[in-house]
């Protein structure tokens, strides 16, 4: 709501010029940073003994604002019905998040969880079913203006479990999901996908829990990094001294489904060029002699494809008989639906 | 159950825990990796709800579901299917709608290690239905590759798979018969795009299935076709990806595997005699990064030099000859190979 009002005075101070404030792209209310704990001992035999429960710890996030960092630990205790049948637990984490947001657009999210988790029993195998467990959850909510590639990176090690639910609707059909979860594996996941201007929502989660009725432990960590990509967008920036030769663009064009190279303009370069090679990942799809100058070079890229482009300009020898120079450039671009 | 799937006997059973198969008998052949019983495809297109108000009935006809088991190494298996919707509002019709599907599955494994676990499927449709706000009927079509594979050893389960607009994906893999379960799930619908899964699992037994599914909507009858396909490839702890490749390959013989227990590479100088008295140096790059040089290696001369176990690494070998002649250039060549993670 706060940041409604900042926008809608940006918006009116801002007529006529560029907004000196871009709107708001995350949803204030949903968007959250959450740490919980909890202990709990059951059975038929079991008891557990009153302790006060920690409350669960909540923090917003705010767009393009520092990192927040959240604790939660638990712990608990309970007993069977023979003496010696005692048990206790343990359960902390620690979880980080961050929203960023740039040109009315989402950018980034990132949620860290470490956690760990332990449960001694007196006897080797008590009455008592423990399990004591902590984690963090981020939530955001934002709305898409446009589309835009979602890359969503999560690894997982040890003990972690996780729950991660992201969904949204551009109304009617068009409703998506991407529903993950998983416990006890090392995974590595990495999910790229278009979405449409719509309403989002997501919940992304990090647990470690241990769980039993003899002594255990365990420990783990969830590491999840959403970006935010527009199609056909130069994901690394042109770099190279080839670059003097050959402009390589500052975005993929997804209108004419390619990559438009423009050699120099200046006549004195121009003529230095014997030929230029391209180069899309390990593959030459591209060569052109003694380019005329300011000519376009064109390489078509499949729909979906991202693209990593290499330029390799070769200068005509200095004197003859000598072997060329090769200059380089590269540049990666985003994929075109 | 195949004859030679017969010759395999305890040891799946024993890993499995709750599957048995008879003793062994025939020619010996390396264990299955795949039980046989639960590695299944199925494929169906029908109605599947939607937006039905009371004035609304949707009337859905079409084959059973194709279903059939997906033997090892037994080269691909086809099945389609298709369905037909006839809808009524309020006794009248309004149109119909219809859905057919294919898809391929398979699993291959070598040397009773599962290889790799793969499923296509493909859907198109039309809808002539003309919606109302308490009338949109939707059809599915679905594959599903249930698996349960042993794995003798430990390793990683990398899944790629890519979806369509319309269409959606499942990968699950659980290990069988563990305590806390672990588990792996995935689940996309709807929005195009690709996923990779890397997943590290134990020697052990697991099951899970890939599943492919496409929803034809009556509101939206232009997105009327979709497809998704996955390919799960198994490759053991530390095990050679991509073989030696380069010129240096006759200098340095670079290991086949990660020695996992140590997270180390060892690459072993040329044994040959004449051949080592060629080389001025040997330099070794892990992951493009200089980690030792061996000046005037001894024949048979192992390094070995330390990875980073929980990542894939690439190993290059640079091999300095002596100069032919005094003062002039020495010759550089090279070798690299790539390894899978060990944990």
């Amino acid at each position: 709501m706060r940041r409604h009002l900042v926008a809608a005075v940006a918006a009116v101070l801002a007529v006529g010029t560029a907004p000196a404030v871009a709107a708001p792209v995350y949803n204030d209310a949903q968007t959250k940073l959450y740490a919980s704990a909890s202990f709990s001992a059951d059975g038929v035999d079991c008891t557990e003994d009153p302790v006060p429960a920690t409350p669960s710890q909540t923090a917003p996030l705010a767009e393009n604002g520092a990192t927040v960092t959240l604790s939660d630990q638990q712990s608990g205790s309970g007993h069977g019905t023979a003496p010696a049948d005692k048990v206790t637990g343990s359960a902390s984490a620690t979880g980080s998040g961050k929203v960023t947001a740039a040109g009315g657009l989402p950018r980034s999210f990132d949620l860290s969880v470490s956690g760990q988790a332990a449960i001694t029993s007196q006897q080797a195998t008590s009455a008592c079913e423990v399990r004591a467990g902590a984690g963090a959850e981020i939530a955001i909510g934002f709305v898409l203006s446009q589309s835009v590639y979602l890359h969503l990176d999560i690894e997982t090690s040890g003990q972690a479990s996780n729950e991660i639910s992201f969904n949204g609707s551009a109304g009617g059909a068009g409703y998506g999901y991407v529903e993950l979860g998983g416990n006890g594996l090392r995974t590595e996941r990495h999910f790229r996908h278009l979405l449409t201007p719509g309403t989002y929502q997501g919940y992304f989660g990090g647990r470690v829990e241990a769980r039993g009725s003899s002594t255990t432990s365990a420990v783990g960590t969830s590491m999840v990094h959403g970006t935010f990509v527009v199609p056909g967008a130069a994901t690394t920036a042109p770099a190279g001294k080839a670059l003097k030769y050959l402009t390589l663009p500052a975005a993929a064009s997804c209108t004419s489904h390619g990559i438009d190279t423009v050699v120099t303009s200046k006549k004195k370069r121009v003529g230095q060029i014997k030929q230029v090679e391209l180069f899309l990942g390990d593959a030459r799809v591209q060569r052109v002699k003694h380019p005329k100058k300011g000519a376009t070079v064109h390489l078509p890229v499949a729909a979906g494809d991202a693209s990593e482009l290499r330029a390799e300009v070769t200068l005509e020898p200095k004197t003859k008989g000598k072997k060329p120079k090769t200059l380089t450039a590269t540049a990666s671009y985003e994929a075109c639906p | 159950m195949s004859a030679r799937r017969t010759g395999v006997g305890a040891v799946v059973a024993v890993l499995a825990g709750t599957v048995t198969l008879s003793a062994p008998s025939g020619p010996t052949y390396a264990a299955p990796a795949f039980v046989d019983a639960d590695t299944v495809l199925q494929t169906v297109a029908s109605g599947s709800g939607g937006t039905i108000g009371p004035a609304c009935v949707a009337n859905d006809t079409g084959a059973p579901p194709a279903s059939g088991p997906v033997p090892e190494n037994g080269g691909p298996v086809n099945q389609s299917a298709a369905g037909t919707t006839t809808v009524t509002y309020g006794g009248n019709p309004i149109g119909t709608m219809s859905l057919a599907t294919t898809a391929r599955g398979s699993v291959t494994s070598v040397s009773g290690v599962p290889r790799t676990i793969s499923l296509e499927m493909s859907a198109h449709g039309s809808s002539s239905v003309v919606t109302t706000s308490d009338c949109v009927p939707d059809m599915d079509a679905s594959s599903r590759l249930s698996y349960h594979f042993v794995l003798p050893v430990a390793g990683v389960m990398e899944v790629s798979a890519s979806t369509t607009l319309g269409a959606g994906g499942q990968f699950e893999v659980s290990r069988v018969g563990a305590g806390s379960s672990p588990h792996v799930t995935n689940q996309d619908f709807r929005w195009p795009g690709d996923t990779v899964t890397r997943v590290f699992l134990p020697a052990g037994g697991y099951d899970g299935h890939l599943f492919g599914g496409f929803r034809l909507s009556s509101a939206e009858p232009a997105l009327n076709a979709g497809s998704f396909s996955a390919v799960a490839t198994f490759t053991p702890a530390g095990a050679q990806t991509e073989a030696p490749s380069g010129k240096a390959a006759k200098y340095v013989t670079l290991p086949g595997s990660v020695t996992c227990g140590t997270s180390r590479l060892s690459p072993t100088a040329t044994t040959k005699k004449k051949r080592i008295g060629k080389v001025k140096e040997i330099v070794y790059f892990v992951d493009d990064r200089k980690v030792q040089k061996v000046k005037h290696p001894k024949k048979g001369e192992v390094t070995h030099l330390a990875v980073t176990g929980t990542k894939q690494s690439t190993l290059r070998a640079v091999v300095t000859l002596e100069p032919k002649a005094k003062g002039k250039k020495p010759k550089e060549l090279s070798v690299t190979a790539r390894y899978e993670a060990c944990s």
